[in-house]
């Protein structure tokens, strides 16, 4: 099994001592961090939340990256916003829209639930969310995960973006175990 | 141009998957030369045809630029957004005229249109650019265009450059768009 060291920009980071971490760089180390992570976990039940990208663009880029799927449950949000197909596929579960959050909590606390053992949730470009929430219900949004979380004994990941005088950030950060800066 | 921009756009195009996703950041100076620098590397792809969303210039002045820059207009087709911003009614074999950039909808409509129509394989949507978007179009309605937009480039296994002009995007934009796309390329300093 990999050691569960995430470098971000010459920081490293150990999963394994925290419950959750949030993870702020640039758009592009972003990408990178997020891949490492999925790799360390591959072996490990993760529910994956991507904001940017579609199931099968994900999965292509995952497969390429040479990243195990078995245990990931993909939630996407876009292909059915935009009209693509939504059927026959397995490990995802399609939601009709980011401002769903309702629908996004529930699958993600069914799946915290549906496993006794250690469980992830990696949730990748968090910024897209503010597309089409306001920020309370945002942070309401993300306390709820936690408290499922703490009740199910499973680990948060968070990646974003920083953006100049983010509020949002600043106070979602105070529900973190450990906040890592990776362009400080 | 300087020589090391040339180089970072056909850098770019040497090395891609085979879906892609870009956002070029260009400044304002040599904003066209760059432009069609971009656009020729699209098109020397392998059966390219690209869908050029034009929201700067109208269709017959543009087309005129990119014939005498030696651009194949025969693999292009346009949406153009400004003619009949300026009343001109017009009909174009290559070319959908929307009635301004305000309409997204319109625009995403258009769009799809297009891409049904086109039998190539290799079909790119090119957006010249998202800076002229935010002009007519609130910046939390561009950001949903935007995520949509992309959305449709990703699950319609296209291509898709994006254009934006340096220090025009308000910041959150910017962020969620570096997001959106696989890279972006920096071509303004």
């Amino acid at each position: 099994m990999q050691e569960e060291i995430v470098t971000t920009n010459n920081k490293m980071i150990e999963l394994k001592n925290y419950e959750s971490v949030l993870i702020i760089e640039d758009a592009k180390s972003l990408r990178v961090t997020v891949n490492n992570i999925l790799k360390i976990l591959q072996d490990k039940p993760v529910i994956y939340l991507n904001l940017t990208n579609t199931y099968n663009s994900l999965m292509s880029d995952l497969k390429k990256d040479g990243i195990k799927i078995n245990n990931i449950l993909f939630i996407d949000c876009i292909t059915q916003i935009v009209g693509g197909n939504d059927s026959d596929q397995e490990n995802v579960i399609f939601i009709k829209n980011p401002n769903d959050l309702t629908s996004i909590g529930i699958a993600i606390s069914q799946f915290f639930e549906s496993i006794p053992d250690e469980k992830w949730l990696i949730l990748y470009a968090f910024s897209i969310l503010k597309i089409y929430n306001k920020e309370d219900t945002i942070l309401r949004f993300i306390q709820s995960i936690f408290e499922n979380a703490s009740a199910s004994n499973a680990k948060i990941v968070i990646l974003s973006t920083q953006i100049k005088n983010e509020n949002l950030i600043k106070k979602m950060a105070l529900f973190f175990e450990k906040v890592v800066m990776g362009n400080e | 141009m300087k020589t090391e921009h040339m180089k970072k756009i056909k850098d770019t195009f040497s090395d891609l998957p085979e879906h892609w996703l870009l956002l070029f950041v260009i400044n304002t100076e040599d904003y066209l030369e760059k432009n069609i620098a971009i656009l020729n590397e699209v098109l020397k792809q392998e059966d390219a045809i690209v869908i050029y969303i034009t929201l700067n210039r109208p269709y017959s002045a543009l087309k005129k630029i990119l014939e005498k820059n030696n651009i194949n207009t025969d693999k292009l087709f346009f949406i153009d957004c400004i003619t009949k911003t300026l009343d001109a009614e017009k009909e174009e074999k290559q070319c959908l005229f929307l009635e301004n950039p305000r309409n997204l909808t319109n625009l995403a409509i258009a769009i799809d249109e297009i891409i049904s129509a086109v039998p190539s394989k290799n079909k790119s949507l090119f957006v010249d650019s998202m800076s002229t978007l935010l002009i007519y179009n609130r910046v939390e309605m561009v950001s949903k265009f935007m995520h949509v937009l992309t959305g449709k480039i990703r699950v319609l296994n296209l291509n898709g450059v994006l254009i934006s002009t340096e220090k025009e995007l308000d910041p959150e934009l910017d962020d969620q768009l570096n997001l959106l796309v696989d890279k972006t390329v920096d071509l303004s300093k």
